[in-house]
């Protein structure tokens, strides 16, 4: 039988490749939200996903909490932890050290306006190795930080993000400032840096770290967004020294006049792609909350001057009023970039994927959308090392809306295709 | 009034008794015929039984007539007429089979020389069908295995076929069949202890071919067939209902919260063109000339039901809506069929001389019985 039955040719799992190997979309948690903020490829092969989940703390209380997941590249799960801070915790940001170590940071919530960071290293399982706080106060009075970046340097490690203390800089801004861009260094056991490190720029009424990048062991480059000078947000960059303070001016601003860029990534472009700096974020005229893609790349020595600009470009893309700016950027190893926003053009925020070229041109006839009835929001964007694409964020699942980790795998083309 | 009656009695009387005299006639002569025949008196038999074979014989009349006839000119030596006598036999009933046991030797020589099996039988069939999921790769959106169970849903099936005759018990079949079929996956363990149900019911139309080979004596004749199919899969629809099962933790409390909705068209997910192979069996039933029937199939898929290019999309191209709403994404399967059906078939009778009479079988069934 089984020699008529392959004679006349029957479709079997000998015959039909196992589709997970190539692409999936798969949800991560168990009861209650969770949330998918960003993802790094280990040396081993597989994925550790980073993120939030719901659960129980001690006292039987619902806490958000950090959660973190081990994929192979099929999507199955290795392992899965919840690290308890006690207290509301959400993820920001993931990166694997140079030695195999996981680095994270997050914010600790202890009121919904005032909260501190929280950064660990991890060993590659998931077991904590040490972990930091970023808490400050004025005057007695404790101050908002949060995270959006975590930077392994050469001795340690850089948190970027911004802060509601406003005396970190050296001079206080005016009276309607009310937000300094952070960068607080630590050693690599996560003891805090000695105060020689200024861990605070703020030359905007409002600005915010996004991203910072070590050049040598005395140069730094940061980058922000800010709506100083011109009165609207641009994107920034400052050369910061060993010290942590700038030398450079301040005055290095890509942006459109009238509009708001507000940064959200920074990836180092490879040989591949034009060695340099590749800044994505989104654009959005100060009259209208209708936003498009906005990104710049600058060239790998920087003058922090109009030389610097590989290009710097809008797309014509209506992104709607997003409930969550965030852009995600990965280098591709063979050339171009990955680029993953938020769009809501139709009310319901979903994923935007899309490519460009080295000189920023899109790749792709069409984008490729993502998302459900209700709404998504993404993580980040990495490309695996067979040339598929990976995407970690966030779906919102069935008639309750709860949320999941969701990470989706789709081949080069972003199609759920070999 | 009176009057009427009477005339109406009358000729009712009348017809009833024309006709039995005739049909007492007719039973007459064949008695007679037969006395003849026995007295040695071979040829004044086909005179003497004309008229009742043209009009009066009953069919079992008849047979019995074409028989002596054929019998007298075997005897008469007049193979022609022997030959068209037992042709009338055979058309008169087509599922008369000559013996040694009961018949001259050499009657039983000539009918090796004929046959009245159908060229064709066509049939008609229905009744009812279970249909059983061969995953190929189980695909959903949870990150380990989940608990699953194929629930078997019954459906119906009803078709037309025709059997083409290689001899007595031999045939090509071949069907086309309209049928519904569905199943019911369930599958548990989702996000810890959610639930999720998908009924998936899909219209087909079969075109089975098969070698079939059938008893062709007694009044039930069991059969029996393999061969395989063409498998058109016309529409599909899956009615999806997903639990959480336990939403303490979500914004939502209290008891469990399902997710359900319109049915899902899943045609444009499926294989149009699909293939099976098949084995079944049952068994005739002779009533007259005809034959009602039940029969047993399994068929078994051979392909591959889903679109692999389709399977994550909607058709418009956009992720699909049933893997937020529902968590579901569909399995590569195939898809196994068993079906029960009671058909009615009607032979297409042929009686006519065939090219090569095979005599062989009558010496040996004759040496068989003297030994």
């Amino acid at each position: 039988m089984s020699i008529v039955i392959t004679t006349i040719g029957c479709d079997t799992a000998s015959t039909i490749d196992p589709p997970d190997e190539s692409f999936f979309l798969k949800f991560y948690g168990e009861e209650g939200n969770q949330k998918g903020v960003d993802a790094v490829l280990n040396a081993d092969g597989t994925i550790t996903l980073y993120g939030s989940t719901e659960a129980r703390d001690v006292t039987g209380k619902k806490v958000k909490q950090l959660y973190l997941v081990n994929i192979q590249q099929n999507g199955q799960l290795v392992w899965q932890r919840i690290i308890d801070t006690g207290k509301n915790t959400t993820a920001k940001d993931i990166e694997l050290t140079t030695d195999g170590r996981l680095v994270i940071v997050g914010d600790v919530e202890n009121t919904p306006t005032e909260r501190d960071i929280i950064i660990m290293t991890l060993s590659l399982d998931g077991s904590e190795i040490s972990r930091a706080l970023i808490a400050y106060d004025t005057v007695g009075q404790p101050t908002d930080e949060t995270a959006n970046s975590v930077t392994q340097t050469n001795d340690g490690f850089i948190v970027v993000g911004s802060t509601s203390n406003l005396e970190l800089k050296p001079i206080k801004g005016t009276t309607n400032d009310i937000r300094d861009a952070l960068h607080v260094r630590f050693n690599d056991d996560l003891t805090i840096y000695p105060s020689t490190w200024r861990r605070a720029h703020g030359p905007g009424d409002f600005d915010a770290g996004v991203q910072i990048i070590q050049i040598s062991p005395t140069q730094f480059y940061f980058f922000s967004y800010t709506n100083t000078q011109t009165g609207d947000f641009n994107y920034s960059i400052l050369g910061l020294g060993v010290d942590g303070e700038t030398n450079s001016p301040d005055s290095f601003l890509p942006g459109i006049p009238g509009s708001n860029e507000i940064l959200s990534s920074v990836i180092i472009s490879p040989v591949q792609s034009g060695e340099g700096y590749v800044l994505t974020g989104i654009t959005n005229t100060t009259s209208s909350t209708a936003t498009d893609l906005f990104i710049v790349k600058l060239r790998k020595s920087l003058t922090f001057g109009a030389t610097d600009y590989q290009f710097q470009k809008s797309f014509s893309v209506n992104l709607g009023t997003l409930k969550n700016v965030r852009t995600s950027a990965f280098a591709l190893a063979s050339s171009g970039f990955l680029i993953l926003t938020n769009e809501n053009s139709t009310g319901v925020q979903k994923f935007y994927l899309t490519k460009i070229t080295n000189d920023g041109t899109l790749a792709w006839a069409s984008p490729i959308i993502y998302g459900g009835e209700k709404d998504s929001s993404i993580g980040s964007v990495l490309e695996l090392p067979d040339g598929s694409i990976g995407m970690v964020g966030t779906f919102s699942v069935g008639e309750d809306g709860e949320t999941k980790m969701v990470f989706i795998k789709v081949n080069k083309e972003g199609k759920f295709s070999k | 009034m009176k009057l009427k009656s009477v005339a109406v009695g009358f000729i009712l009387s009348f017809v009833t008794l024309t006709s039995f005299g005739q049909d007492t006639g007719c039973l007459s002569t064949l008695a007679l015929a037969n006395e003849e025949f026995n007295a040695g008196r071979f040829f004044g038999i086909p005179s003497l039984l004309k008229q009742c074979l043209d009009n009066g014989f009953s069919t079992e009349q008849k047979v019995q007539a074409y028989h002596l006839l054929t019998q007298a000119y075997l005897i008469l030596d007049d193979p022609i007429a022997a030959e068209d006598s037992y042709l009338k036999l055979l058309q008169a009933d087509p599922e008369y089979i000559a013996s040694p046991e009961k018949d001259p030797i050499d009657l039983v020589y000539l009918s090796k020389k004929f046959t009245a099996t159908p060229i064709f039988t066509p049939h008609i069939r229905g009744g009812t069908n279970v249909s059983f999921v061969r995953t190929i790769h189980e695909i959903n959106t949870e990150p380990y295995p989940v608990g699953r169970s194929n629930g078997i849903r019954p459906a119906l099936q009803i078709g037309l076929g025709v059997d083409w005759n290689i001899n007595d018990n031999l045939s090509i079949g071949g069907e086309g069949l309209f049928s519904f079929k569905s199943f019911k996956v369930t599958k548990t363990g989702l996000s810890g202890d959610d639930r999720q149900e998908a009924i998936e019911r899909q219209v087909w139309v079969d075109v089975p071919i098969y070698v079939k080979y059938r008893d062709d004596f007694g009044k039930v004749r069991p059969f029996g067939y393999v061969g395989a199919a063409l498998n058109l899969l016309l529409g599909s629809t899956a009615e999806l209902r997903t639990e959480n099962v336990s939403p303490s933790l979500s914004e939502t409390t209290g008891s469990q919260v399902p997710t359900e909705g319109p049915n899902i068209k899943l045609g444009y997910k499926r294989n149009l063109i699909n293939r099976s192979i098949l084995i079944g069996g049952g068994a005739y039933y002779k009533v007259g000339k005809n034959f009602v029937f039940a029969d047993i199939r399994y068929m078994a898929g051979l392909s591959n039901l889903v679109k692999e290019s389709e399977n994550y999309y909607n058709e418009d191209g956009s992720l699909s809506t049933t893997i937020p709403r529902y968590r579901w994404t569909g399995d590569y399967y195939r898809l196994d069929n068993l079906s029960v059906s009671i058909g009615f078939v009607k032979p297409l009778y042929n009686p006519r001389k065939i090219k090569r009479a095979n005599t062989k079988k009558v010496m040996r069934d004759i040496s068989k019985d003297n030994n």
